[in-house]
């Protein structure tokens, strides 16, 4: 037996790649089909017909007159809109950063191994379950000045009974509020998830230096977090720019306009005004702005992510 | 000096079963001791115990004759180096090796000036800035090792650091963290599941089964005396060779063409008992044919360079029994080759408990050059 035969190179295997090449490109459109039709369906066709749309006069039966960017200069130039825009810009306000922060608490306080801990942890999701409809009722109840508990409590305390919901000055707060508490569960949820992800061998070493709970929230948990973080804010905006249900349930818009978000405007104007085009115009708008917000939230914020 | 005792330590979580039972140890000072045990076998848990990252359920705990039982971990005077290293990702070198040293009042001078100190020590000067993704995994090790370094504890406590690295890399941070371990003069406890490192590394180790002590000692004591079965096969590799024997008052009965003197002739009681006996494979030797103890169907034989491990069957094909010779020697599966046991190497241990019940080398291990050279 020659053993050096043993040592000979392997020949090198010829690449069969190029013939392959068109085979593969058809099959990974197989593969991605099914979805391009859901989402060609129930995403782009929509998105497109309303940007076509946006340069009609329109109503539900579809277009009839093409009139450029007149709907866009109409709207630009409308009292309304621009109320509506500021509405819009203080909802989201009032939500995004209070939910997240109550979310984070909430975490927080749970991510412990305690007895009993999962009631908590089952209680502060559970608005994650429940429709935007029915918290919706349960929140209309609680704010009604004759029989809701907000005037009780404050009946209680010798304040004046406050019309939460007919009130211009706090019809678009009390809506923040209920959405508050409605997006919690979810954000709570995911923050939770995301600080259970994070490696415990971190805060025992932690433990072992003996830095403060401070320190280790500021210096470990929120930079371990940031990706969570970072994907909930994100979330938490385009929602919250999407908010529809608890508006048209609380308080149809009004006030005076002071609920009417640009998300309630479009619904008006498309089912109520019948100007379709109208309305398509301020979902373009719409899809822009949030468009562009999360631009740049990922511009800026993707430095302070730290992805492990 | 004793440095660190646990007297009696316990550990239970439910409350009614032990995961740790009852162990007993003293540490003296600038000693090298290594935990090794399978997994699962409760190591990990004596250090984390020791380290105050997990309550102790009973028995008690002494660090410098200072009863430390319910100190916060931060106040037991160690430094930790965790099997996955935990590193801080979003930190770079500098900022996780000085991790937390400002809550010991350490200036931001003398954090810098540790932290080059031992980044130098560990070769990592140039790696100061970048962050532990950018790192090898034999480079994120010794960042670790420098975390525990800076701290400037007087003991260090470690959980497997090694088993994350690949095979060549770790027989070197071995050596390292040795030379560094004697260097400081810190006193380490040291957690492995390889009992290669425990051999290499430890001044004294402890062999851990099921929450168990099995045996206490230096290394080579250890090796050359097991105390049971369990000791036995766990250190030395590959393992002893433990089989089931008959036993009269004057033979050892291997297999029915395979029997050996009984080397417990004086003792008639223990000689009766049920016994097994234990061989290390590099005493079961090549012999002449007519000097043969047995000839013995080889049924695998593994060729390392330096030395040949030889898998075979005496009668019973169950029994696979392995020897170690230097060298480079080819069998075929099948062939039949005469060896012979080394006597003066015979372990016989109980059948019933697997405690040590006779052995050849009593008190005098084979290797005395050592102690000559001393």
């Amino acid at each position: 037996m020659n053993d050096s035969r043993d040592l000979q190179p392997v020949p090198p295997q010829e690449s069969r790649r190029p013939k392959r090449n068109l085979f593969a490109f058809l099959e990974g459109w197989l593969y991605l089909l099914p979805s391009i039709i859901l989402f060609g369906v129930f995403v782009f066709y929509p998105m497109f017909r309303t940007i076509y749309l946006s340069f009609f006069l329109a109503d539900q039966m579809g277009p009839f007159e093409f009139v450029g960017l007149e709907n866009y200069q109409y709207i630009l130039s409308s009292d309304s809109f621009q109320s509506s825009v500021k509405a819009t810009i203080l909802f989201v306000l009032y939500t995004v950063p209070a939910g997240i922060l109550l979310a984070l608490f909430l975490a927080l306080l749970t991510n412990e191994k305690i007895k009993g801990i999962g009631i908590f942890r089952t209680l502060f999701s559970s608005t994650m379950g429940m429709s935007v409809a029915a918290s919706s009722v349960i929140w209309m109840f609680m704010y009604n000045p004759s029989i809701g508990v907000f005037s009780r409590i404050a009946e209680w305390l010798g304040f004046p009974a406050i019309q939460w919901l007919q009130d211009p000055d706090y019809a678009l707060l009390a809506v923040s509020l209920s959405t508050v508490w409605m997006n919690a569960g979810f954000a709570y949820l995911i923050i939770l998830g995301g600080l259970q992800n994070i490696d415990t061998h971190l805060y025992e070493n932690a433990k072992v230096a003996g830095v403060s709970y401070l320190y280790q929230l500021r210096r470990i948990t929120l930079p371990m977090l940031s990706p969570t973080l970072f994907f909930i804010v994100t979330v938490s905006f385009i929602n919250s720019f999407q908010t529809f249900g608890q508006i048209d349930i609380l308080t149809k818009g009004g006030p005076v306009e002071s609920t009417n978000v640009i998300v309630y405007s479009i619904y008006k104007d498309a089912f109520i005004n019948n100007d379709v085009g109208s309305a398509s115009a301020q979902a373009v708008i719409l899809f822009f702005c949030v468009l562009l917000l999360t631009a740049l939230q990922f511009k800026l914020g993707e430095r302070k992510v730290h992805y492990q | 000096m004793t440095h660190v005792e646990l007297a009696g330590l316990k550990k239970s979580y439910d409350g009614k079963k032990n995961v740790i039972e009852q162990v007993d140890l003293q540490l003296q000072q600038g000693e090298f001791f290594v935990l090794v045990g399978p997994s699962g076998c409760g190591k990990s848990t004596i250090l984390r115990m020791i380290a105050g990252l997990e309550p102790i359920t009973d028995g008690e705990l002494f660090v410098n004759g200072k009863r430390m039982n319910d100190a916060p971990p931060n106040k037991r005077d160690l430094s930790m180096v965790f099997q996955n290293y935990a590193l801080y990702p979003h930190l770079n070198v500098e900022q996780n090796i000085t991790f937390g040293l400002h809550t010991k009042k350490i200036s931001r001078e003398e954090q810098r000036r540790r932290c080059l100190e031992a980044a130098e020590m560990l070769g990592l000067a140039d790696y100061l800035r970048r962050k532990p993704r950018e790192l090898s995994g034999g480079q994120r090790q010794r960042v670790a090792l420098a975390r525990a370094i800076v701290t400037q504890a007087p003991l260090c406590l470690m959980d497997e650091p090694l088993s994350n690295l690949d095979a060549k890399l770790r027989t070197r941070m071995r050596s390292e963290i040795r030379q560094i371990q004697r260097k400081l003069g810190i006193t380490m406890i040291y957690v492995t599941h390889d009992q290669t490192e425990a051999m290499t590394m430890a001044d004294r180790m402890m062999i851990l089964h099921e929450g168990e002590a099995m045996q206490i000692g230096k290394p080579l004591n250890i090796y050359n005396h097991p105390a049971n079965t369990f000791v036995a096969s766990f250190i030395g590799s590959p393992a002893m060779n433990v089989m089931e024997a008959d036993v009269s008052p004057s033979e050892i009965g291997l297999s029915p063409h395979c029997t050996l003197p009984n080397p417990m002739k004086g003792n008639v009681k223990a000689a009766s008992k049920n016994v097994q006996v234990g061989i290390r494979p590099e005493h079961i030797l090549f012999s002449a044919p007519e000097q043969a103890d047995a000839v013995v169907e080889v049924v695998n034989t593994e060729v390392l360079g330096t030395e040949t491990l030889i898998t075979f069957i005496l009668d019973n094909a169950k029994d696979q029994w392995i020897a170690r010779w230097n060298g480079q020697w080819q069998f075929s599966v099948g062939d039949r080759i005469p060896i012979r046991f080394d006597l003066d190497a015979i372990h016989l241990f109980s059948k019933d408990n697997g405690r040590i019940l006779w052995a050849a080398n009593d008190g005098q291990p084979n290797q005395t050059a050592r102690e000559v050279l001393r």
